[in-house]
């Protein structure tokens, strides 16, 4: 099946590539895996102080669907608030990018690299809290 | 059989009470009807040795089943009979080589094992977040690789180079750790099949089994991968001579 336009448009010109500092106590770093292809997604996120997401980097290894779904993802994610963020769901990117259903497990792994992020972020901002008292 | 008598009882050793090999019938006479051919299902490995159905096998013994029943089933030795004689003998042959092949490699015998017993291990492993930084590593490592040798930067693709080695090095770790966990499973699986063993203890010795394979099928790919990527390629394949 061929790939749509908008998931050519974003692995031709993929948004927001690269890393945020892992150490950085407000970036939170997400990298989940697919069991069924070997994918391995790496999507980071840096909160302010207002808990609003003011930029978000990703590195993808895998098919261009894979691509695709987390450059999307750090699109959606930057400039809202970690709550809002935690809200996206992967049938959001699967009818964005038009993905066929075989492709579907692409903007799963794209959902679960935000929500691991924003847990590693929650943890430490709770680790930090914590040290403080 | 003398091949049991013989046998030094050693860990693994199958317990004495092995059946006779599939082609042989109760009086130790090879039965060359046993098996009909491919329009009629085969029997699996275990039965054609004549071996329980057990994870850890002695392989000393496993070679002698082997070598005995091939060595029985010689289509030479069927030439007095007549060609229909002669094909069936080639036939059962073929059928103790491959059940000989699928017993022999441990792994492999595991998986048999597990589809046997309608368990069949399904490859959805979940990777861990150490192992998915690792694969991370190992991906950024095989880009800057690529990159470098298109750039014709020697320096950098030694990086590159090494920094797969090392992170191929700690995966070759983790797999041998993966080996020792499969044959604890395998010792556990192999105890919970005696009668007064408690039920639960041959599920859990399972579970353990089926994610360690499934684990073991994803590093595998990653290390094929991590040796590809060391191998020398950019060098001109040189011409057959």
């Amino acid at each position: 099946m061929a790939y749509s336009d908008k998931v050519l448009d974003h692995y031709n010109q993929p948004r927001n590539v690269g890393s945020l500092s892992k150490d950085d106590p407000n970036v939170g770093t997400g990298v989940v895996g697919a069991p069924e292809c070997g994918d391995v997604m790496k999507l980071q996120i840096k909160v302010n102080a207002q808990g609003v997401i003011e930029d978000a980097r990703f590195k993808t290894f895998g098919c261009g669907s894979a691509i695709a779904s987390s450059s999307l993802a750090t699109e959606w994610v930057k400039g809202k608030t970690v709550a809002e963020a935690a809200t996206l769901r992967n049938t959001d990117i699967v009818q964005e990018l038009n993905l066929p259903p075989i492709k579907i497990h692409c903007s799963v792994l794209a959902e679960d690299a935000i929500r691991a992020a924003l847990a590693d972020y929650k943890a430490k901002q709770d680790a930090a809290t914590k040290s403080e008292v | 059989m003398a091949i049991l008598n013989d046998s030094a009882v050693e860990p693994g050793t199958p317990p004495a009470e092995s059946p006779p090999p599939f082609v042989v019938d109760s009086d130790g006479k090879v039965d060359l009807d046993r098996w009909s051919g491919p329009g009629e299902p085969p029997p699996d490995a275990f039965t054609v040795l004549g071996l329980p159905r057990r994870l850890l096998l002695d392989p000393k013994h496993l070679d002698l089943r082997f070598r005995s029943l091939i060595r029985d089933l010689h289509p030479d030795r069927f030439h007095v009979s007549g060609p229909d004689a002669v094909r069936k003998a080639e036939r059962h042959s073929s059928l103790a080589n491959d059940a000989y092949r699928a017993l022999r490699d441990f792994e492999r015998r595991v998986r048999l094992l597990l589809e046997l017993e309608g368990h069949a291990v399904d490859e959805k492993f979940r990777p861990s977040p150490a192992l998915l930084g690792q694969v991370l590593e190992i991906n950024e490592a095989l880009d800057a690789l690529q990159e470098a040798l298109a750039d014709g930067a020697p320096a950098a693709a030694a990086a590159a180079r090494g920094e797969i080695a090392a992170t191929g090095r700690e995966l070759g770790d983790a797999r041998q750790a993966l080996s020792d966990r499969l044959y604890d499973a395998a010792r556990r699986w192999d105890a919970a099949q005696a009668p007064d063993a408690a039920a639960d203890l041959a599920s859990l010795a399972r579970r353990d089994l089926r994610a360690a394979l499934g684990e073991a099928s994803y590093l595998d790919n990653l290390l094929a991968r991590v040796q590809a990527a060391l191998l020398p390629t950019q060098a001109p394949t040189p011409t057959q001579s």
